[in-house]
C-alpha cells in the first residue's frame, strides 16, 4: 500500500484510492505542504451529495448563459457545455517556478525557430532537424520565407500540454503554436469557484488569472506595424457557428476589441480596413481565430469566405501584424516536437527545462519498425492533428483495431509519431456523488508580445470516463479550476 | 503610456445593424404577442372568425396563410402567427432572428440580455411541436409578453449608451411605428361604422380592443372619458405625443436618435434623413384627426409607411 493512502480520510475521501498513479492532491500532501493539506482537509469534510448539488447548479447555469462550445455531429450541431469538475487542481509555488521557467524558454525556442526556418534556416542546414520534416511539412509555408514579423515573434499565444508522469515530473505533450484555445474556461471556471465555493477559495492563496485579456492586449499592442501609432486591434473570427464561438466573444470583450468575421475587413491598397458606421478604419493587428488555411482566399485555400481576400499581400508590406503568425503550425507538429529539446539546445545553448515525453518518429526506419513492434504497448497520433483524432491507444485497442491502424501506419508512416503510454497523473474528481480519481492533464498559456508572460493558472483537462486518458472536450472530457498558490 | 489611452469610439457596421435588427425583432415580437392576446380575447366574445381573419390582412398574410392552412379558426391563425417558423412573421420566427442578431452581438451586449432572449427562444421552439390549447393561450402569451419587457428592461438599465443603443432605439421605433400604422389602417377601415353595428357594445368592445393592443387603453380612458370613436382611437393611436407606442412619438423618438449620432458620434450622413424625418414629425404636430380622416387617412398612414422603409434604407445604405 503506498504510504499515501495512509492519510486519514474519514470523510469524503474514505474510499478513494489513486494508486499506481500519481495523485495531484494526495500523492503531495507528503511534502507537507500547509496549504494542500488546508485543501485536502476542507474537501474531506464536505458532502459528496451537496457536491452533486452544486455541480448541477453550476452547469445550468453554464449553459444558461451560453457559456457552450458547438459539437458537430451528421449535419446538427448542439450546444454543450464543457463540464467543469467542482474539485480543484492546486500547483504550488514551487511546482510553478520551475513549470514558468520552463515554459518561457519553450516559448523563446518556438519563436526563434520560427524565425530561422522562414528565413536563414540555419537549424536545417546544420543537420539538428531533418530538412525534409519542415521544408516539406504541410504546415511550413512558403509565403512567409524573408517576411520580417514584428519583434520576430511568430507565436504571440502559445498553449503547451503538459502532463505529469507517475514521478511527478511534468513533461511536454505536445505545444499548440496555431491557435491554441481555452482560456475562456480558464477564467470562467475560476469565477464560477469564486462564486460557489468562496468558504474554499478562502483557505488558500490562489493567484488571479482576471489579467490575461488586458495583458493580451498590451502584447499585441507592442507587436504593432512600425507605422502604426495607437494601433487598432481586433479579433477575427469564423463566425457564430464555430465551435469556440463563445470565447472568441469572451476573448474580445475581455481585451475591449472588435470582434470582427471576414465579411468586416477589406484590403484596400494592401492596407488591412474594417467596415465601421463612419466607413472605413484601418485596423493595425488582427488576433486571428481563422485557420491559415481559411485567411486569404488569394494565397491559401481559394473559396473561403471567412479570410479577407489580400491580408498577405498586406501582411507582406507590414501594415497589420497577424496574431499568431501565419505558418507556425510546422512547429507544433507531432513529428517536429520530437526535436524541441534538441532546438531549445541550439538557440539558447540551455537544457530543456521541461522534458519531452519519449517520442519515437515513424518517419525513421527504426522507429517505424520499434513502433510496429510494440504497437500494443503505444499510443500512435497522425503528426498534424489536433483534438485527440485519428489516434490509438494501443493497450486498450482491440485486436481488429490494432490490425487496421497498422495499415494506415505502413500506408504513410511520416504521419505518424508514437509515443509509450504515459501514466498521466490523477486527481480527485468528482463523479456522481463520490470523489474518484480521474485523469488530467494540464495546458499553460503564454502571451509573447516585447516580453513572454505566463498566465498563473491553466487549463486542466480530465478524462471523466473512468480509466480514460483521453482528456479532449470533444471526447468525454471536463476542466477543471487550477490553482496556482502563492 | 497604454493605461491612459482612450478607447476609440467607432462603432462596427455589422454590430449597428445587427443591433437594429434585434431590437425590430423583439419589438416584432412583443407587438404579435399582444395582438394575439387580444384577438383571442375578443374573438371569444364575438364568436365569429372575423378578428383572426383582420390579423391575417392586417400584416397582408392571407395568401402565405392559405399555402398551409384550409381554413381561417382560431387554432390556425394561432398557430401561425405563433409556432409556424414557415411564416416569416411569426413569433417564432421572429426570436430566431432575433437571437441570431443577438449571437452576432454577444461582445456588446450583456450576458443577462443574451440569456433571456436565449430562453424564450428556447422556450417558444418547445412550443412548436405542441399543440396550444385555446385556454393555456393567455398564460403562455403573457409569459411572452413578461420576458419581452424584462428584455426591455435589460437593454434600457444594462446597454451602453454608444452608437449601439441609437441603432437600437431606431429599431424599435421603426417597428413600432409600422405596427402601429397598420393597426389604425386595418382596424379603422374593418370597424368603420356600418348601419348594422353603430353605437353597439360590441363596436365599443372592438374599439377597446385594439387600443389594448396597442397598450394604450387605460391611457385612453383617462383622456376621453366620455367618447369612444374611430376618430378619437385612430388620433389617440397615430398623434398623441404623451403615448409611448403613437406613432407621432416614434418619429420623435427617431429624430432623436438621429441627432444623437450625428453630434455625439459624427455619423453626419443621417442628415438627409433627419430632415425628412423632422418634417414629417413636424405634420403629426400639426395634423388633427379630423382633417386627416377628411383627406384620406389609409393615404396618410401609407406615406408614413413609405418614409418608414425611406429611413430603413437610408441607414442601412449608410452604415450597415
Amino acid at each position: 500500500m503506498n504510504k499515501t493512502d495512509s492519510y486519514s480520510k474519514t470523510g469524503l475521501f474514505a474510499k478513494y484510492k489513486h494508486t499506481p498513479f500519481f495523485c495531484e492532491l494526495l500523492t503531495r500532501l507528503a511534502s507537507g505542504d500547509s496549504q494542500l493539506q488546508r485543501l485536502f482537509n476542507k474537501l474531506d469534510t464536505m458532502n459528496g451529495a451537496a457536491l452533486a448539488t452544486r455541480s448541477r447548479d453550476m452547469h445550468q447555469e453554464l449553459y444558461q448563459q451560453g457559456i457552450t462550445f458547438a459539437v458537430y455531429s451528421e449535419n446538427e450541431s448542439t450546444d454543450r457545455v464543457l463540464p467543469v469538475d467542482i474539485i480543484p487542481r492546486a500547483i504550488t509555488a514551487q511546482e510553478w517556478h520551475i513549470l514558468e521557467a520552463g515554459i518561457l524558454q519553450r516559448a523563446r525556442a518556438l519563436n526563434m525557430f520560427l524565425h530561422d526556418i522562414y528565413h536563414e534556416q540555419r537549424i536545417l542546414k546544420d543537420g539538428v532537424i531533418p530538412q525534409n520534416l519542415v521544408l516539406n511539412n504541410s504546415y511550413y509555408r512558403k509565403e512567409m520565407q524573408g517576411i520580417d514579423v514584428p519583434g520576430g515573434v511568430y507565436v504571440h499565444i502559445c498553449g503547451i500540454d503538459l502532463i505529469r508522469d507517475e514521478d511527478g515530473i511534468f513533461k511536454v505533450l505536445e505545444d499548440n503554436a496555431r491557435i491554441p484555445s481555452g482560456v475562456s474556461y480558464v477564467i470562467n471556471n475560476r469565477r464560477i469557484m469564486l462564486r460557489l465555493f468562496p468558504d474554499i477559495m478562502s483557505l488558500v492563496d490562489v493567484q488571479s488569472v482576471e489579467e490575461y485579456g488586458q495583458n493580451l492586449r498590451i502584447a499585441l499592442s507592442e507587436v504593432k506595424p512600425k507605422n502604426a501609432q495607437d494601433p487598432r486591434i481586433v479579433l477575427l473570427s469564423p463566425g457564430m457557428y464555430n465551435s469556440a464561438y463563445f470565447e472568441h466573444v469572451f476573448l474580445a470583450q475581455e481585451m475591449g476589441v472588435p470582434l470582427v468575421e471576414g465579411g468586416d475587413l477589406i484590403v484596400k491598397d494592401d492596407v488591412v480596413y474594417m467596415r465601421t458606421t463612419s466607413g472605413l478604419e484601418r485596423v493595425d493587428v488582427i488576433y486571428r481565430r481563422v485557420d491559415d488555411n481559411f485567411l486569404d482566399s488569394e494565397v491559401f485555400y481559394r473559396g473561403s469566405t471567412l479570410g479577407v481576400s489580400g491580408i498577405m499581400r498586406a501582411y507582406r508590406k507590414g501594415n497589420v501584424t497577424i496574431a499568431n503568425a501565419i505558418g507556425t503550425g510546422v512547429a507544433d507538429d507531432k513529428a517536429v516536437y520530437a526535436y524541441m529539446p534538441r532546438a531549445i539546445q541550439y538557440y539558447l545553448g540551455e537544457e530543456a527545462i521541461l522534458p519531452n515525453v519519449k517520442t519515437f518518429i515513424c518517419a525513421e526506419r527504426e522507429s517505424l519498425q520499434y513502433t510496429l513492434d510494440n504497437l500494443h504497448e503505444l499510443v500512435v497520433k497522425p503528426v498534424g492533428e489536433s483534438g485527440g483524432y485519428g489516434m490509438i491507444i494501443g493497450p486498450t485497442a482491440t485486436t481488429k483495431e490494432l490490425q487496421d491502424f497498422r495499415k494506415k501506419l505502413l500506408a504513410d508512416p511520416a504521419n505518424y509519431i508514437s509515443q509509450p503510454v504515459m501514466k498521466l497523473s490523477v486527481s480527485p474528481t468528482l463523479i456522481d456523488e463520490g470523489i474518484e480519481p480521474r485523469h488530467v492533464d494540464f495546458r499553460p498559456f503564454v502571451v509573447t508580445g516585447a516580453k513572454s508572460w505566463v498566465l498563473p493558472g491553466g487549463l486542466t483537462r480530465v478524462a471523466l470516463k473512468r480509466g480514460s486518458l483521453i482528456v479532449n472536450s470533444s471526447q468525454g472530457g471536463g476542466s477543471k479550476d487550477t490553482w496556482v498558490l502563492r | 503610456m497604454s493605461d491612459v489611452k482612450v478607447a476609440k469610439n467607432s462603432f462596427l457596421s455589422h454590430y449597428a445593424s445587427s443591433i437594429f435588427w434585434l431590437s425590430r425583432y423583439l419589438e416584432r415580437v412583443e407587438n404579435l404577442t399582444s395582438l394575439l392576446d387580444v384577438t383571442y380575447s375578443f374573438s371569444a366574445a364575438s364568436k365569429n372568425a372575423q378578428n383572426w381573419q383582420s390579423m391575417l390582412a392586417l400584416h397582408c398574410d392571407e395568401e402565405d396563410f392559405a399555402t398551409r392552412y384550409n381554413v381561417v379558426t382560431a387554432e390556425n391563425v394561432i398557430r401561425f402567427y405563433f409556432t409556424d417558423e414557415k411564416n416569416s412573421n411569426s413569433i417564432i420566427s421572429a426570436l430566431s432572428s432575433a437571437r441570431i442578431n443577438a449571437s452576432k452581438l454577444r461582445p456588446v451586449i450583456s450576458t443577462e440580455m443574451w440569456r433571456q432572449i436565449s430562453n424564450l427562444h428556447r422556450e417558444v421552439t418547445e412550443l412548436v411541436k405542441t399543440i396550444i390549447a385555446p385556454q393555456d393561450l393567455w398564460h403562455i402569451l403573457a409569459n411572452v409578453r413578461r420576458q419581452c419587457q424584462m428584455l426591455a428592461g435589460s437593454s434600457e438599465a444594462g446597454l451602453y449608451r454608444d452608437q449601439g443603443w441609437y441603432f437600437y432605439m431606431i429599431g424599435k421605433n421603426i417597428e413600432r411605428a409600422d405596427q402601429t400604422t397598420r393597426l389604425i389602417d386595418i382596424k379603422y377601415h374593418l370597424l368603420l361604422p356600418t348601419d348594422q353595428v353603430v353605437g353597439s357594445t360590441i363596436d365599443s368592445a372592438q374599439w377597446f380592443s385594439v387600443l389594448r393592443a396597442a397598450g394604450g387603453y387605460h391611457a385612453f380612458r383617462r383622456e376621453y372619458p366620455y367618447v369612444i370613436s374611430p376618430a378619437t382611437v385612430a388620433g389617440f393611436l397615430l398623434l398623441d405625443r404623451r403615448f409611448p407606442r403613437s406613432v407621432a412619438t416614434s418619429i420623435d423618438t427617431l429624430s432623436y436618435a438621429f441627432y444623437k449620432l450625428n453630434r455625439n458620434f459624427g455619423l453626419t450622413k443621417i442628415k438627409e434623413i433627419t430632415e425628412l424625418n423632422e418634417k414629417l414629425a413636424e405634420q403629426l404636430r400639426e395634423d388633427n384627426i379630423q382633417s386627416i380622416i377628411a383627406r384620406g387617412l389609409h393615404e396618410y398612414l401609407d406615406n408614413i409607411q413609405l418614409h418608414l422603409i425611406k429611413v430603413s434604407d437610408h441607414i442601412s445604405e449608410n452604415f450597415f
